[in-house]
């Protein structure tokens, strides 16, 4: 008993003493901060100060839930998706001889063949003069680049799985010009596999692609606008001569009759694994010229129907005019990732006071499908995957596109939809120039 | 590159669509084009997938030359814009994986194309009803491959060139 209470006097006096020893430093350290403070003129700061003060973090995180913006769908809600990002403006201008990704694995089940999800040679990034590539120097911006998880079983720590990782920017402006162009006599190396030869004569057909090479395969969704001129030149049964222009889609060259405005867009969603070419069905050519043409046009019956099946490798550039939801992502399965905006598109132009102005789809309320009023992005699809919502293949041009003979029956078809098909056409797409410094890329 | 599920998750549905190319310009008198296979003959047929060893999805197809052996599976579309869904009108249609053995359906799974307003073409296939009926159609749902790991393959990037590249953090305001 006299034990007991001998250590509980003794843990008394230490704590008392410990007290003491605290309050001892305290006054030390006060008088020593006093000094500090009267010796380095230090003042204290008011409210007001703190008004001039301003920063903001570099990297910004973020969580959203695959179910709880609009839109949510069976791609997305079993996701959480976490988002790092830098609060700035990314520029770059760069050249790659080669930008395959994905190749092989589980979608060479879906192409029947050996190929990449995306496979694209000779890539240039580069700024825009308007729907045109920019000068060789130019930069494309990047506005917030990021990165995003997409995560499973998010809830339960023992089942967490990263899905899928996704690299992007709220925005991107500029241009992506691909691939080269050959002429008669050279070996076009990367068209071994279809149309290696090229005869630059040609206006149609495997040949035609032979003098192109660029995009061998896209995975991915693009919003398109396309349009197109083209000085078309026939004859009719061997015997009636066609030299008109046609147009269709918005266009900014005067030669033809197409307008610029919004509602002469069109507008083609394109999305898929390994997508090869581009197709335009029914396109309503709207012509002028003389003899018979002029003939037609004052009775206004100068609407022809054509279809195009195009190549992508026909195709050199796409332009991006201040994109948004651009991204580049690969998943082992379908994921609908969050828009960066977290509202639909439509939401989005309408916000902006732009509805019914932009030259996008889903600022019409005549063009908009399903996806316009998603703020979940289009599944991307199991591999790799690119998204661009909004990409401008417009003011194609090609001031000699020779048809040659066509029959009485190819003559009827132009009359009607879908119209007379033209597979792969020349559409005189010439590769932007990207040289720069010691670069022997163009 | 592999992704592998954890040990104790579920299997996953490693699936994609090769082609939805959908046009969405107003419907009027030019919507008039049969979409899907019906397109191969003008020349829409995908490079990769010969009709030959392609599936052909619901519709006529599943009775009279129906190639159960095809790999691929190929919805079949057609359209009237001035009386129905003009987005079905287009040069493509909706394709996805059926790889044999390896893939599964999966009824009521939402098909991607939806997201472009093209309406859902389940999967489906020719059953026996018995002596009196034939032979019907029973829907099947959407083929995946079900599996514990996938390989979404190789990736290079050749004779890259960095000529600028410049970043500019923004500042406290900025929009």
């Amino acid at each position: 008993m006299q034990v007991r209470r001998k250590v509980i006097e003794m843990n008394k006096n230490k704590k008392i003493c410990n007290v003491r020893i605290f309050i001892a430093l305290l006054m030390v350290s006060y008088s020593i901060s006093g000094k500090a403070l009267s010796h380095s003129g230090m003042v204290e700061l008011e409210d007001s100060d703190l008004r001039e003060v301003s920063g903001q973090g570099l990297f910004v995180a973020d969580m959203i839930r695959g179910d709880e913006l609009t839109g949510a769908n069976e791609y997305s809600t079993p996701f959480n998706f976490y988002r790092v990002g830098m609060d700035g403006e990314m520029q770059l201008n760069l050249n790659m001889t080669k930008l395959q990704l994905g190749c092989g694995g589980v979608n060479d089940f879906l192409s029947g063949h050996a190929g990449c999800d995306i496979d694209i040679d000779y890539v240039s990034m580069m700024g825009r003069d308007g729907y045109k590539p920019g000068d060789p120097q130019s930069p494309v911006t990047l506005d917030r680049p990021y990165m995003e998880f997409a995560i499973k079983n998010d809830d339960t720590h023992t089942m967490r799985e990263v899905v899928g990782i996704k690299i992007g920017a709220a925005t991107v402006d500029g241009f992506m010009a691909t691939g080269r162009r050959y002429y008669n006599g050279v070996v076009n190396e990367e068209n071994t596999g279809f149309g290696s030869t090229c005869n630059p004569s040609d206006f149609v057909g495997a040949n035609v692609v032979g003098c192109h090479s660029g995009l061998n395969s896209v995975s991915g969704f693009l919003g398109t606008d396309l349009s197109l001129t083209m000085r078309v030149k026939a004859a009719v049964a061997g015997l009636i001569p066609l030299d008109a222009w046609g147009c269709t889609g918005r266009t900014t060259t005067t030669v033809d009759e197409c307008g610029t405005s919004q509602d002469e867009s069109i507008f083609v969603d394109l999305a898929g694994t390994r997508m090869q070419s581009l197709g335009l069905r029914s396109a309503v050519l709207t012509l002028n010229g003389d003899g018979i043409v002029s003939l037609l046009q004052a009775i206004g019956l100068n609407d022809v129907y054509a279809q195009l099946n195009a190549d992508a490798r026909t195709v050199h550039g796409l332009a991006f005019a201040e994109t948004g939801d651009f991204f580049l992502s690969f998943q082992r399965e379908p994921v609908a990732y969050p828009r960066y905006a977290k509202v639909s598109p439509t939401e989005e132009f309408t916000e902006q006071g732009l509805m019914g102005v932009a030259l996008d789809a889903c600022a019409t309320t005549t063009h908009d499908t399903p996806r316009c009023h998603s703020a979940y992005a289009v599944p991307a699809n199991t591999g790799w995957w690119m998204n661009a919502p909004s990409a401008k293949l417009v003011d194609v041009f090609n001031d000699d596109f020779d048809l040659g003979n066509v029959s009485i029956g190819g003559a009827l078809e132009l009359l009607g939809a879908p119209g007379f098909l033209i597979e792969n056409p020349e559409l005189n797409f010439h590769r932007a120039q990207n040289c720069y410094g010691s670069s022997k890329f163009c | 590159m592999f992704f592998r599920k954890c040990s104790t998750c579920a299997d996953f549905d490693a699936f994609a669509y090769m082609l939805t190319a959908v046009d969405v310009r107003n419907g009027n008198s030019q919507y008039t084009c049969p979409g899907g296979e019906g397109c191969a003959g003008d020349g829409y047929t995908p490079r990769g997938v010969g009709v030959s060893n392609r599936n052909d999805g619901p519709g006529d197809q599943y009775t009279d030359g129906y190639d159960m052996s095809g790999r691929y599976y190929a919805i079949s579309d057609s359209c009237q814009a001035t009386s129905g869904d003009p987005y079905r009108c287009g040069y493509g249609g909706s394709y996805s994986v059926n790889a044999g053995a390896k893939h599964v359906f999966v009824l009521n799974k939402l098909d991607p194309s939806t997201t472009f307003g093209v309406a859902s073409r389940p999967y489906k296939e020719e059953v026996d009803c018995g002596f009196f009926c034939g032979t019907t159609g029973e829907t099947r749902g959407i083929p995946v491959i079900r599996t514990d790991v996938v390989n979404i393959g190789d990736s290079r990037i050749e004779g890259m060139q960095m000529n600028y590249m410049k970043f500019t953090s923004y500042g406290a305001g900025s929009p």
